[in-house]
């Protein structure tokens, strides 16, 4: 009881800064460029880094926006093309159509495991063991068909295909017939097998070095959802580094809602984000001790435009009284 | 092998290859006389080629041969031409490579339908991609295509835009924005991106990078253009002036409307808003003077130039790891080719 009580040391920084997109924009080549008397070429490449960067950061959002389409979901996972040496491992591996008929076996043998735990259970549900026979029984008339029209398609052919390959062999020719007279001149550099090889291995390797980004921010990949639950009867300040480059994240955490005149404020959560010069970025957030249980919302914008981005959750939950043995806290919930 | 003497070698051999292959292409059955014949007319009046060599080099230094790549090239030059159609009927121009336009020869409304049948013609050699790559393969060359169209289409209409509504309050983003959409898109970025994909296999996110290498020596080609169309000589091969002309809204133009006294300003804005047979002889003269004297043609040069330098910058940081190969020097060659260009 006598030790001393542990004490985190505060951080190092010139003071806390509420809105990062200040800090980061002190770094900004390209924002205070018409304060400057540069040259034409230089206040060209600037304006220009900006425009193009706009547009990569838009068509970025866009392409992901279709990707999080309910009906583009299974042309989402297989967007990234495996490599050809995941096709290959693959094929290694006996996986194809195998691993759907394992799938559906998977999921039969399941359903049928519930239907015996409702048998043998000392009291068992009959509807829900109707509904267990009825599920077992679709399922299996359905990856029947499944299969079966699978068989079909593969035995019958497609009459368009034919004409189709046969005209893309006759092109094939041609374009090889032409290319052969190109390659006879002199300076004509025949690709190298091996290079080519070499090529694709070196840019399809994920530990390659891919040379480092410009100076301009390209602002926000992707929203991803970080859960954080922390149980806690004490007052607890969370501090969530944020990874190394996140300065450059122009960033506001949109304030609560104001109340309207004569009415009680709304019950918010604190947040900022800080910059520590030199160092991360930090999201604080702060409940505070009589912040009713629930849900509260906070928009993250892009501090330059006000747009949305993203948005920080915390989720109060109802503290139980606090359990009368030593050393064990009552918990609250606070979720991010 | 190097500087102009490597461009126009491999312009000459990847152009050839394309040639040949994209005539596979053009359909020789009927309606010939109000379709096809029309179809055909623009592909087969020839051009640099510089979009499909663009692709092909780009498809080879990444590895590829150049036949896997000659597909997209022909889809390329397919798109390319339907948009000379389109473009031809929003300019109103009378002569295309030395000929009659399409409109001028068969009439608005059949050049139109030509137009809309060559973009569709384009996604036939691209879809063939199946037999060889697989669905994903040619899904990712479809989208890139299906891009480049989009952006095409929107900064098409952002200058036709500006030209009905008279637009004059433009500045140096306005016009970057609009060119990276009309003509860096189908002209640079989507031919190497798709190069690079028939390369790789694969839509790799540091890909990116040909956005702004394209977009930068796509900008300095087109700065490039919009200058040799009010200094250029007989080998230039287009009409000198025809962007004034048109009303084209050009870097020279935002730069001399932002310097201009209140006087000429309105002189300037009277000249755009008038129409086009009002804007020849004496006005297109003093537009042209007047920019000579404000110093625009020499600052849109230097945010050329500068353009260039970004561009060479972008490039080394994808193609600096790559082999050294006679398609990887033409694509660095390109940079100085387009500012130092003639025609």
């Amino acid at each position: 009881m006598d030790r001393p009580r542990h004490r985190r040391k505060d951080p190092q920084r010139t003071g806390p800064i509420r809105n990062v997109g200040k800090a980061w924009r002190e770094a900004e080549p390209w924002r205070d460029f018409a304060q400057r008397d540069d040259d034409a070429a230089s206040k060209g490449v600037r304006e220009g880094y900006r425009v193009i960067e706009e547009q990569i950061r838009r068509g970025r959002r866009t392409a992901q926006a279709l990707d999080e389409e309910p009906w583009n979901a299974s042309a989402h996972r297989e967007r990234r093309r495996p490599s050809r040496h995941d096709e290959e491992d693959r094929r290694r591996e006996g996986r194809g159509s195998f691993s759907f008929l394992a799938a559906q076996m998977r999921r039969t043998e399941r359903l049928a495991r519930e239907i015996l735990r409702q048998i043998g259970s000392a009291r068992p549900d009959p509807w829900r063991l109707a509904e267990l026979v009825c599920r077992l029984y679709v399922e299996s008339v359905a990856d029947l068909a499944v299969l079966g029209l699978d068989a079909m398609g593969a035995l019958i052919p497609r009459r368009g295909d034919r004409r189709f390959e046969d005209d893309v062999e006759r092109i094939d020719r041609d374009i090889r017939d032409n290319l052969e007279e190109i390659e006879a001149e002199e300076d004509f550099e025949e690709i190298d097998e091996d290079l080519a090889e070499e090529i694709e291995e070196d840019f399809l390797d994920d530990s390659w070095d891919w040379p480092a980004a410009p100076s301009v921010p390209t602002v926000v990949r992707s929203t991803v959802p970080i859960p954080v639950s922390v149980w806690s009867h004490e007052r607890t300040e969370i501090d969530l580094d944020l990874p190394a480059g996140s300065q450059s994240l122009d960033l506001d955490i949109e304030p609560p809602l104001a109340a309207g005149t004569g009415e009680p404020p709304h019950p918010a959560f604190e947040a900022e984000l800080v910059a520590i010069a030199g160092g991360p970025t930090i999201l604080r957030i702060t409940v505070p001790r009589d912040l009713p249980a629930g849900r509260y919302l906070r928009r993250v914008l892009i501090g330059a435009t006000g747009e949305p981005v993203g948005t920080l959750t915390v989720q109060v939950g109802a503290v139980p009284p606090p359990k009368p043995s030593p050393g064990k806290h009552p918990k609250a919930r606070k979720k991010t | 092998m190097q500087g102009e003497a490597l461009i126009q070698s491999v312009l000459e051999d990847y152009g050839a290859l394309t040639r040949q292959a994209l005539r596979r292409y053009l359909p020789t059955m009927e309606p010939r006389r109000y379709l096809y014949d029309l179809v055909c007319d623009y592909p087969r009046r020839g051009g640099k080629m510089m979009r499909p060599c663009l692709c092909i080099a780009t498809a080879r230094a990444f590895g590829a041969r150049a036949e896997d790549a000659v597909r997209a090239a022909v889809s390329i030059e397919l798109f390319h031409n339907a948009l000379l159609v389109h473009d031809d009927i929003h300019d109103e121009s009378r002569l295309r490579r030395g000929l009659p336009s399409l409109h001028a020869l068969h009439g608005l409304p059949l050049a139109l339908n030509a137009g809309n049948a060559l973009v569709m013609l384009s996604l036939r050699p691209i879809s063939e991609y199946r037999a060889r790559f697989g669905l994903n393969v040619t899904a990712l060359l479809i989208e890139e295509l299906e891009r480049m169209a989009r952006e095409s289409g929107e900064g098409q209409a952002l200058e036709l835009g500006w030209r009905r509504d008279n637009v004059i309050d433009l500045c140096e983003a306005d016009y970057f924005e609009m060119v990276l959409k009309k003509t860096c898109w189908y002209t640079t970025i989507s031919p190497m991106r798709l190069g690079a994909v028939i390369g790789l296999r694969e839509m790799l996110p540091e890909f990116e990078t040909l956005i702004r290498f394209g977009f930068f020596v796509g900008t300095a080609f087109q700065i490039r253009d919009d200058v040799l169309n009010l200094l250029g000589d007989e080998r230039y091969g287009k009409e000198i002036h025809d962007d004034l002309l048109e009303g084209k809204r050009t870097l020279m133009l935002i730069h001399l409307l932002s310097n201009a006294t209140a006087q000429e300003h309105e002189r300037i804005s009277a000249f755009l808003a008038s129409p086009r047979e009002a804007r020849v002889g004496e006005p297109v003269r003093w537009m042209v003077e007047r920019m000579k004297h404000y110093g625009s043609i020499d600052y849109a040069q230097e945010i050329a130039n500068g353009l260039a330098g970004a561009a060479f910058h972008e490039f080394s940081r994808l193609f600096d790891a790559l082999p050294d190969t006679r398609d990887k020097r033409f694509l660095a060659e390109l940079v100085t080719w387009v500012l130092e260009r003639t025609s």
